[in-house]
């Protein structure tokens, strides 16, 4: 479903690779979690993938199509959740939703039988014709999630995710991804929140200085950075001997 | 095609739509009233010029001449001001990592946006040039086809423009790319290149004026001086003189008059298809190029060069002030712009007055009108050009809970904007001021009242426009230019700050015309005249100083409460 080969990528005027040889093959069907500290990658990466960065070297597929040279098909594939919320802020939840439903070409059936579900789901029935501005952090959290899922993305990519969410939605936001995979889609996400990711992906990567450190189930990242440890505790002791090598 | 309606629909709505949480429908309709008196106001007085010059227009045969010059005046506002609505909204907008992660071909979301800063800039020319087109159809007795061609004009017109600008932008966009702090760039780019277009203005003006000693005593030279300056440069904007021929069936080519007509159409649509699709073309890839930049911008944040000392609450507040405006684009040309643009027209229009004295209308009385004049266009741009302060809190956008947070009282922060705002009018003001001197040799008294008069308005205006501003600040903005353009609580001043300096400066002039002829003909001693020169500063004086003095204590009784007031 994503496949990145050896992406590289620099800043304007910066010698420093934000994303240095990435390699990674993300399968149907799984759940994702790329973690890494600040500056380590993860949203470059995401912003590569997603198409909104371009990128020096290496190259992108998603769901077959390259982002590079196929940008409409491969952006077809992904819903996206930015960590930083609709910007749109003076259309009601419905319009936008509408407007994301329009953009992806989904049939009116479809569009509104995923909407109710989704709104239903995380309580916004009620606030779907307000103004989006009006919504609190959590909200617009939540109208951003049912946008990306409207057009039933095959890939399901989001950055930081839970921030900001109430234990209720959270616990939706998580029950949402599983199904999702269900259905033979993929998620990709990144966080901060190392326990949500141990117990919730079906694999990790993690991320630091650009380079992928480590990757693979729970059980292959416990093997390789200690059996009896967290993946917290995995997550600081790898990261620390890095900075250390660096 | 779809795609470009659906985005042109979504930013619309999100462009145009008053913010429900925060509008109250009571001050909605107030402020309606409040601009429709203001807009009637200024519109009038256009309108009555256009009707005191049809008779002279029709006289001399100048009306396909003068048709253009009012398509040129739309034209020059929406180059001046539709620049920065381009940059701002197209290349400088938050919504770029947005649009690029949506199937949408960067080309199709360039496309939208500039249909969107069409249909405003169309709106603005709208209401500017169809009232005083209209005015001199009106006078001049025109037929159906002058009306008709109206709606054509009013369609194609704004669109040159449009495609100027966005030829102007794209050397601007290509070397704004090279530097990190890309708005605080494209704020110095875009004064400099006002400073070139009015001076390359006041250049041409001066160039094509037929010398003042050739036309003195000579009125049929100063009218065959007007008409040829208005036939070249008629010329020199072809399209719009094609436009204006099949207004008023001018036959041109030795054609008859619908042919002429035909001819003149398919020459006013081609040049404008030939602008569009060169802007289009060269925009397009500056635009994902400076999106993609944009997009990048935000890991590019230099270190380098700062200090660390300690600083005074209202010291690192008025910095912080400084750099929040030279660093958007779009602040920075409005705060700023009135330096630049203030002197040039104070230098520009004093060309006319000095030919128009020169030819001896009647002596001295020229040099009176523009006491009046300057202090009028003083009292107008030198402090309403400059929104610092009309979008003091507005400017904060959705960072504004930052001034609730911070440990600074809140009359130290609003003393920081109101302060920041002062220096930028000051310096208008005063270069607006020494320009005045010199070129229009004011007189002792003048050069007395002028910067006192100037200060304390000036230091009134900053004051209750903040004030009004703090009542109910925009602070759910997309774009930078939505906080200026779009906020009825920057516009509603600036409109009202220019009809009442309208007001003072025919007032003013009027006095002034007055006192000249009275002091020519001896109807009144010099010393009464004198005594009442005096008397109308000091009345003034007193007046400016009752508004600053309201101004002041308005804002300082009721700044934290209305603080207090704003909700995030």
């Amino acid at each position: 479903m994503l496949r990145i080969f050896s992406a590289s990528k620099s800043y304007a005027k910066s010698t420093f690779k934000a994303v240095d040889n990435l390699t990674l093959h993300v399968k149907k069907g799984v759940i994702y979690g790329f973690i890494g500290p600040n500056g380590a990658g993860k949203t470059t990466t995401i912003k590569m993938l997603t198409g909104i960065l371009p990128f020096e070297e290496g190259n992108i597929e998603i769901n077959g199509f390259d982002i590079k040279r196929d940008p409409i098909n491969a952006k077809k594939s992904i819903g996206f959740v930015p960590d930083n919320h609709v910007i749109y802020e003076k259309l009601t939840g419905r319009e936008y939703i509408n407007f994301m439903a329009d953009i992806y070409r989904v049939d009116l059936a479809e569009r509104k039988r995923r909407a109710e579900k989704y709104l239903e789901m995380f309580n916004l029935t009620k606030d779907v014709d307000s103004q989006i501005s009006s919504y609190s952090h959590g909200m617009k959290q939540k109208i951003c999630v049912i946008g990306a899922l409207i057009h039933n993305p095959p890939l399901w990519v989001l950055d930081e995710p839970l921030t900001g969410l109430d234990p209720q939605s959270s616990f939706e936001l998580k029950n949402l991804m599983r199904e999702h995979t269900k259905q033979g889609n993929t998620v990709f996400f990144s966080t901060h929140v190392l326990e949500v990711a141990e117990k919730l992906c079906d694999r990790i990567g993690i991320i630091n200085k650009g380079k992928l450190i480590l990757e693979g189930t729970m059980d292959e990242i416990k093997a390789m950075g200690g059996k009896d440890e967290s993946l917290e505790q995995i997550f600081i002791k790898i990261t620390n001997q890095q900075n250390i090598q660096i | 095609m779809t795609d470009i309606f659906l985005l042109i629909k979504i930013f619309l709505k999100n462009g145009l739509r008053p913010d429900r949480t925060k509008t109250k429908k009571s001050s909605l309709i107030g402020i309606y009233i409040v601009l429709g008196i203001t807009y009637l106001m200024l519109m009038s007085g256009g309108v009555l010029i256009i009707v005191f010059m049809a008779p002279f227009v029709q006289q001399n045969n100048l009306l396909t001449e003068f048709v253009t010059m009012i398509y040129l005046l739309g034209i020059g506002l929406i180059i001046i001001f539709g620049i920065v609505s381009l940059l701002t909204y197209v290349y400088f907008n938050k919504d770029a990592e947005f649009t690029a992660s949506l199937p949408i071909k960067p080309g199709k979301v360039f496309l939208a946006k500039l249909v969107i800063v069409y249909l405003y800039e169309l709106v603005a020319f709208a209401a500017i040039v169809i009232p005083l087109l209209i005015a001199l159809g009106v006078a001049t007795s025109q037929g159906f086809v002058y009306y008709l061609s109206i709606l054509l004009g009013f369609i194609l017109t704004p669109a040159f423009p449009l495609a100027l600008a966005s030829i102007i932008a794209i050397p601007i966009m290509y070397l704004v790319s090279f530097f990190r702090n890309k708005d605080a760039f494209t704020t110095v780019f875009l004064l400099i290149l006002y400073a070139v277009i009015f001076g390359a203005y006041f250049y041409g003006v001066m160039s094509l004026q037929t010398r003042a000693e050739e036309i003195a005593n000579n009125m049929d030279a100063i009218l065959a001086s007007l008409s040829n300056v208005a036939q070249i440069i008629s010329k020199v904007f072809y399209p719009l003189y094609a436009i204006a021929c099949l207004a008023t069936n001018k036959a041109l080519y030795g054609l008859s008059v619908p042919l002429s007509g035909l001819v003149n159409l398919a020459i006013a649509v081609f040049s404008l298809l030939i602008l569009i699709i060169i802007a289009y073309f060269i925009s397009n890839a500056v635009y994902q190029q400076s999106t993609i930049r944009q997009n990048e911008s935000a890991k590019a944040l230099s270190v380098k060069n700062q200090k660390t000392e300690f600083r005074s609450h209202l010291k690192a507040l008025m910095i912080k002030e400084f750099k929040d405006i030279t660093r958007t684009a779009a602040f920075g040309f409005q705060c700023l712009a009135g330096v630049i643009i203030l002197p040039l027209i104070l230098v520009l229009m004093n060309i006319n007055a000095y030919a128009l004295q020169e030819a001896d209308l009647s002596a001295g009385l020229v040099r009176n009108i523009y006491y009046g004049v300057s202090f009028g266009m003083l009292l107008m741009l030198g402090s309403g050009m400059n929104i610092a302060s009309t979008t003091a809190i507005s400017r904060e956008g959705k960072l504004f809970y930052l001034s609730k947070v911070i440990p600074v009282d809140y009359t130290t922060q609003i003393n920081a904007k109101v302060y920041i705002s002062l220096i930028l009018n000051y310096i208008t003001i005063f270069l607006g001021y020494l320009i005045s001197i010199f070129v229009y040799k004011l007189g002792v008294l003048e050069i007395i009242f002028f910067p006192i008069t100037l200060g304390l308005y000036s230091y009134g205006y900053a004051y209750s426009t903040v004030r009004f501003d703090l009542k109910e600040p925009k602070l759910n903005w997309t774009t930078p230019n939505e906080a200026v353009k779009n906020n009825k609580r920057a516009t509603i001043p600036t409109l009202i700050n220019m009809g009442v300096s309208f007001v003072i400066m025919m007032l003013m002039s009027m006095m002034y015309s007055f006192l000249g002829v009275a002091s020519q003909h001896a109807y009144l001693p010099n010393n009464i005249i004198v005594l009442i020169k005096i008397s109308v500063w000091l009345l003034i004086t007193i007046g400016v100083f009752a508004f600053a003095f309201i101004s002041r204590n308005r804002l300082y009784g009721s700044v934290n409460a209305l603080y207090e007031e704003i909700e995030v």
